[in-house]
């Protein structure tokens, strides 16, 4: 599985550009795709998935170009599970799946088997008879996740799937996207940088319609190097003013004060000793001071 | 059929449709049998218009459109007919059953024609509305892609043809011919013309394919 972006522009009527010149391969396995809100990944994902059509650019699945009368080829090998969905609520959770993989074209005994395997892989199998409208955000992620993998997709496009997710459920839905990546290109939409750490080899970080990194985390980590370091301040009306002229990844209070980590391509004017970079700080790191991104 | 059934036609949906036809009986005064017919025939039309508007529709408000559109494209036309067809039918029978709520009325026998053969026509005429018009809000909410335009053009042809200027104009070609036709001498078909136009035109919306008016 290969998946091309070719110089990707979206504008769309209002004359808002949600994707600039876009450039970006993926092959097998998890990328995660990273961005404040408004950055552009649900346009990205929306134009990889064919819902939209960029006004520019050019994008390819297994060397099969997007356009319009490949539309179907293309949506049967993908499956998608969008930011926000209300699945069918008068129908139980089985009933839903059951529907939704036959009208995807999967042959009942086949979604079945999927429906039940998908059901346990998620600790839903006791919850099948309930409506939708009776589950709990969690477990309606959860059923969006199921549904987008019935048709066995090879490239699965999952925005947010880990949102309402208690952390034990995040954990398992991670891994269960480890597992199914291994043959087929995963792409991971999340605000959550935990789950991109604990899943993705490769990042894609995107800024008001620009992608402004693509790479591996540890590279991540890395352009982040003698940038981050580890403050002590006496009080809180120094870390205010800290906060005001640095950007803080986090804030500790400690019996000596404050100890807060500051993100900053000089060294801070103040005690500090530099500190350990953790994935979040990097794309703090990247978000505000790489060249794309200003 | 069961899963598309829950789907567009949930309980509160049963429950108004319910009320409409026993409001119906209640509220229109009739003194013959064969005013009956002529009661529901337009009422029925445009409560079909909003009854069905959101057959397609359903998906964006509830926001599964996302997915919807990622179904291969018959399936997801021979399902939303699927879900027109189970309105209609529904629609039907309760088109069926709210004929005799009339009766508590007590109307009068004498004139139009067999009971029977009225209870007949008026089938034929209200079926026929019931599948023109659920199709004809149907394909205008997805046309405008907005429910609230579809059922708004409905309506606004719905008062045309049911107007007297729409029934002079439009005679026996008119959709509500039946309304304006049956008297009461009875025994006419004059007005199968305007229903046999209005099922075409149905069926020219149902089967439609193309991308502006997708489904």
């Amino acid at each position: 599985m290969s998946i091309k972006i070719d110089d990707i522009t979206m504008t769309f009527k209002n004359g808002v550009t949600a994707l600039n010149h876009v450039n970006l391969q993926l092959g097998h396995g998890i990328y995660g795709l990273l961005g404040e809100n408004g950055a552009g990944k649900t346009t990205l994902m929306r134009v990889l998935t064919t819902i939209l059509k960029p006004t520019k650019g050019e994008v390819t699945l297994d060397d099969i170009t997007y356009s319009e009368r490949n539309y179907e080829k293309i949506q049967r090998k993908i499956g998608y599970l969008p930011q926000e969905l209300t699945l069918y609520p008068n129908l139980t959770v089985r009933e839903c799946l059951e529907y939704l993989g036959e009208l995807s074209g999967v042959s009942k005994k086949v979604c079945s088997e999927r429906i039940d395997y998908y059901l346990e892989k998620t600790s839903l199998i006791e919850h099948q008879k309930k409506k939708n409208k009776q589950l709990s955000g969690g477990m309606k992620r959860r059923v969006g996740l199921i549904q987008a993998l019935l048709n066995d997709p090879e490239f699965l496009i999952v925005d947010e799937p880990t949102t309402g997710l208690d952390p034990e459920e995040r954990i398992r839905i991670r891994n269960l996207l480890v597992a199914f990546a291994e043959e087929r290109t995963v792409l991971f939409s999340t605000h959550v940088v935990e789950d991109l750490a604990a899943t993705c080899n490769r990042l894609a970080i995107m800024k008001r319609g620009n992608l402004i990194y693509n790479g591996s985390v540890l590279e991540l980590i890395k352009e982040a190097e003698n940038h981050v370091w580890i403050c002590e301040v006496r009080d809180e009306m120094e870390a205010r003013n800290m906060e005001e002229k640095y950007i803080i990844s986090a804030r500790q209070i400690t019996e000596q004060g404050v100890k807060i980590k500051v993100i900053s391509q000089a060294k801070p004017e103040c005690i500090c000793k530099p500190g350990e970079i953790m994935l979040e700080d990097a794309y703090m790191y990247i978000t505000n001071f790489s060249n794309d991104s200003k | 059929m069961r899963k598309n059934f829950k789907i567009c036609i949930p309980a509160y949906k049963m429950v108004f449709a319910a009320l409409f036809f026993a409001f119906l009986a209640l509220v229109r005064g009739i003194t013959h049998v064969y005013e009956i017919g002529i009661a529901m025939d337009a009422n029925v039309g445009l409560f079909a218009a909003i009854f069905c508007s959101d057959t397609y529709e359903i998906e964006y408000r509830e926001k599964r459109w996302e997915i919807f559109r990622l179904l291969p494209s018959e399936n997801r036309r021979k399902t939303i007919r699927q879900r027109l067809y189970l309105q209609i039918g529904f629609l039907s029978v309760l088109s069926a059953a709210g004929y005799w709520l009339f009766y508590w009325q007590s109307p009068q026998t004498a004139y139009g024609g067999a009971p029977a053969l009225l209870y007949g026509m008026y089938l034929i005429a209200v079926i026929t509305s019931i599948i023109f018009w659920g199709a004809l809000s149907m394909s205008l909410v997805n046309l405008f892609r907005n429910l609230w335009a579809g059922i708004g053009v409905s309506v606004v042809i719905w008062l045309c043809v049911n107007s007297t200027w729409g029934s002079e104009l439009l005679g026996n070609f008119s959709v509500f011919s039946f309304v304006f036709r049956l008297d009461e001498e009875g025994g006419t078909w004059d007005w199968l013309m305007g229903k046999g136009i209005a099922l075409l035109i149905a069926i020219f919306l149902i089967g439609r394919k193309g991308k502006k008016y997708e489904y």
